[in-house]
Formats: structure tokens, sequence, C-alpha cells
């Protein structure tokens, strides 16, 4: 009896388990997110990778040596070059503005705006991969796609990381977005026979 | 005689041993090839003025067949619908400041999360085809999803949805930044599947 209570209790075990990873392997996410974003610059930045064999005088250590020495006998060259862009956008939130952030003088007819920071974000990427240069002779192996989703996710790494080590992209790109924002709202109000002076937030 | 007889298969066993020793060698070292990160450049920095009144995030399965090959992934994609309002037309009526809602821009790119875009399996229907694709058929591949994608948003009324924001946006951007009454008319409420990108 007990014997065939466990061995029920471990089948439906297994199955739950089973029905349970197939759910989890079909489960795509999906959002839709209502924004007020006032998009003012966008940069584009191009990422490029190259893949070759390493040669024994660009081995660093005992491991990249082995590749390097496996590689004089291997039969043919594997070079490639890939590069794609990845975009990175500088925005207001307007939800941020409230009717205390203007000010109306009328006596001047200027009025005063201090409008939200300026943040910026990664837009996305671009769908495409470009195929600089594909070289691919002898008993080597072609590249394929998840060699290819491979490389693009560490070009990808690698680019997040530079952006967020180096603060010179995101200050152009905002430098860009004020710009703008000051030239657009200056020109919005002197349409409606003011003067503008526009200032932003600070983060 | 018998020695002789061995001999020849002996040598041609080796010699075969040798040649797909030497194929697998090329073919299983090959998948840890050096590769090499250039420094991101900036290509272009655009200025602009455009309302973002919705963003999209969406993990999609990426399925594709050419001939007897096939291909199975999945991508996050992120998009968005905007406005420019850039060169707005504004009349006066009145007091009452009176814009209309330009066409929306539907924008559909690869998401920069982690891991956005895997390929999951490979494979060909004969047993000795290759299931290898190309870089030109796999950005096709993706082509065609984004066009889905597009496709989706309108279908589901999410375009809809964001020109009813947008209105609701740029009329409280309008009425605190120029303290004067705004109205904005969508002359598309639907909008227009043209201007998707």
């Amino acid at each position: 009896m007990n014997f065939r209570f466990i061995t029920s209790v471990l089948l439906a075990c297994m199955l739950l388990a089973g029905c349970n990873r197939d759910n989890a392997s079909l489960r795509f996410y999906s959002e839709i997110k209502s924004v007020d974003k006032l998009i003012l610059a966008r940069m584009t930045i191009s990422k490029m990778a190259t893949i070759d064999d390493i040669t024994l005088s660009e081995a660093k250590n005992i491991k990249e040596t082995a590749d390097a020495l496996i590689n004089t006998v291997k039969i043919g060259d594997r070079i490639a070059v890939y590069s794609y862009d990845t975009y990175l956008r500088a925005y207001i939130d307007m939800s941020e503005l409230t009717p205390a952030d203007v000010r109306v003088d009328e006596d001047s007819h200027t009025i005063s705006v201090t409008l939200p920071a300026i943040k910026t974000e990664f837009e996305g990427r671009d769908l495409p991969i470009r195929e600089n240069h594909y070289r691919v002779t002898g008993l080597r192996s072609n590249i394929n796609a998840k060699e290819r989703a491979t490389i693009k996710e560490q070009m990808n790494e690698s680019l997040k990381e530079e952006v967020r080590r180096n603060p010179a992209f995101q200050n152009h790109v905002k430098a860009e977005a004020r710009r703008k924002a000051i030239a657009y709202f200056e020109s919005l109000l002197s349409g409606a026979g003011y003067t503008a002076d526009i200032s932003f937030k600070s983060i | 005689m018998n020695k002789k007889k061995i001999l020849p298969v002996v040598i041609a066993a080796a010699l075969l041993g040798v040649i797909l020793a030497t194929v697998s060698l090329n073919r299983k070292t090959d998948k840890s090839g050096n590769l090499t990160l250039h420094d991101s450049t900036v290509k272009e920095v655009e200025s602009m003025v455009r309302l973002c009144s919705m963003d999209i995030y969406e993990e999609t399965p990426v399925k594709a067949t050419i001939g007897s090959r096939h291909l199975f992934g999945r991508i996050t994609l992120r998009g968005s619908v905007t406005f420019d309002i850039e060169h707005l037309a504004i009349d006066m009526t009145g007091d009452t400041i009176v814009v209309k809602l330009p066409p929306e821009r539907v924008e559909i790119l690869e998401s920069t999360d982690k891991d956005s875009y895997i390929v999951i399996d490979t494979w060909n229907d004969h047993i000795l085809g290759s299931g290898k694709f190309t870089t030109a058929e796999e950005n096709k591949i993706k082509e065609k999803v984004k066009q889905n994608a597009i496709k989706n948003i309108y279908r589901k009324g999410y375009v809809k949805r964001a020109r009813a924001e947008a209105v609701d946006n740029l009329t409280r951007m309008l009425t605190n930044v120029t303290s004067k009454p705004v109205k904005v008319i969508d002359p598309m409420p639907e909008g227009n599947r043209s201007h998707a990108r």
C-alpha cells in the first residue's frame, strides 16, 4: 500500500515537473506602457567585432597559446567582421512637469519654464547584423546563426559597459537634447507672443 | 602473406583516422574562435522633438523555414509610438490654441537587455543536409518578425490607444507651458499603417 502511494506521488511530481517545464519554455513576456516622454535627441552608436584565429604572437596565457598551436594545424581561414547600430535617446518625462514649474509675467511678457531633468535610455538596437567581411575557406566551419547571436550578445554587453564607463556618450546626447528643448520651447512661446526663459531641474 | 594483406587496410584506416581527426579539430575548435571587440563609435547625433506616448516590450518566438532548413529562436523587441511635434501647425481660435495630432511613427528595435536574441535550434529535414543560415537569410527572417510585430501593434489597437493618450499628453503639455486653453484634434484616431518603420 505504502509502496503504491509513494509511487503515485513520485509519478505525479514527475508529471507536474514536466508540465511546468513545458509552460515555462512557452511563456513569452509582453508589456505595454503608457508614457509621456518628449524625445529630444538620439545617438547612433556603432559596434564592430572581428572573429579570427588567434596567433602565437597574440597569445597571452596558456589557453590562448594552446589555441594558437591548434590553429597552426587547421586547414583554411575563418575570418569575419560584424557590426550593428544601437540607439541611445535623451528625453524629458513630461508627466513630471507641474503648473508650479511655469511662471508667467504678463508685464514683461515672459514665461519661465523649469523643465524636468533630461534622462537617457537605450532605445534598442538594429535587428539585422551587418556582415562587413566574411571569408571561411578549407575545412573550416561556417559561422552559423547561434554563433552570430552569441557574438551580438558579447558586442551588446561590451557597448553597454563602454557607455556606462564613459560619461561622454550620455553628456553628448544630453547636451544636444538641452539645446533642442530650449530652441523648441522658445519658438513655441514666441509664437504665442512671449519671451521664454527655459531651465532644467537637476536629477 | 596475411601481414601483406592487413598492412594496406591498417594504413587506410590510419589515414582515414587522421583525416577525420583533422576535420573534427577544424570544426569543433572553430566554435571558440577569437573575438575582438572594437571600441564603440558615435555615428550620428540627431536632434528631434517627438512625443512618445507608448513603450512596447515584447518577447516573441522566431520560427522560420527556408526549403528544408528550419530555425527556432526567441527575440525581445522594444517598440515605441511617437509623434513628430517639431513643426506642429498651430491655429488660434479666439484665445484657444488649436493643433492637429500628426501621424504616428511606430518603431521596432531589438532590446539591449541581456540575451534579447537567442537561437535555440537550427536543423535540416534531410539527414545529411546543413541547418546553417547565412547572415542575409537571418536578416530577412528578422525583418519579417519586425513587420509582424508592427502589424500586431495595429491589430491589437495599441496605436489607437497611443494616439488617444498623445492627445491628452499634448493638451496637458501645451496648456502647462503656454497657460492658454488648448484643443488637440486627431484627424486619424485609428492611425495610419504606412507610418510604421
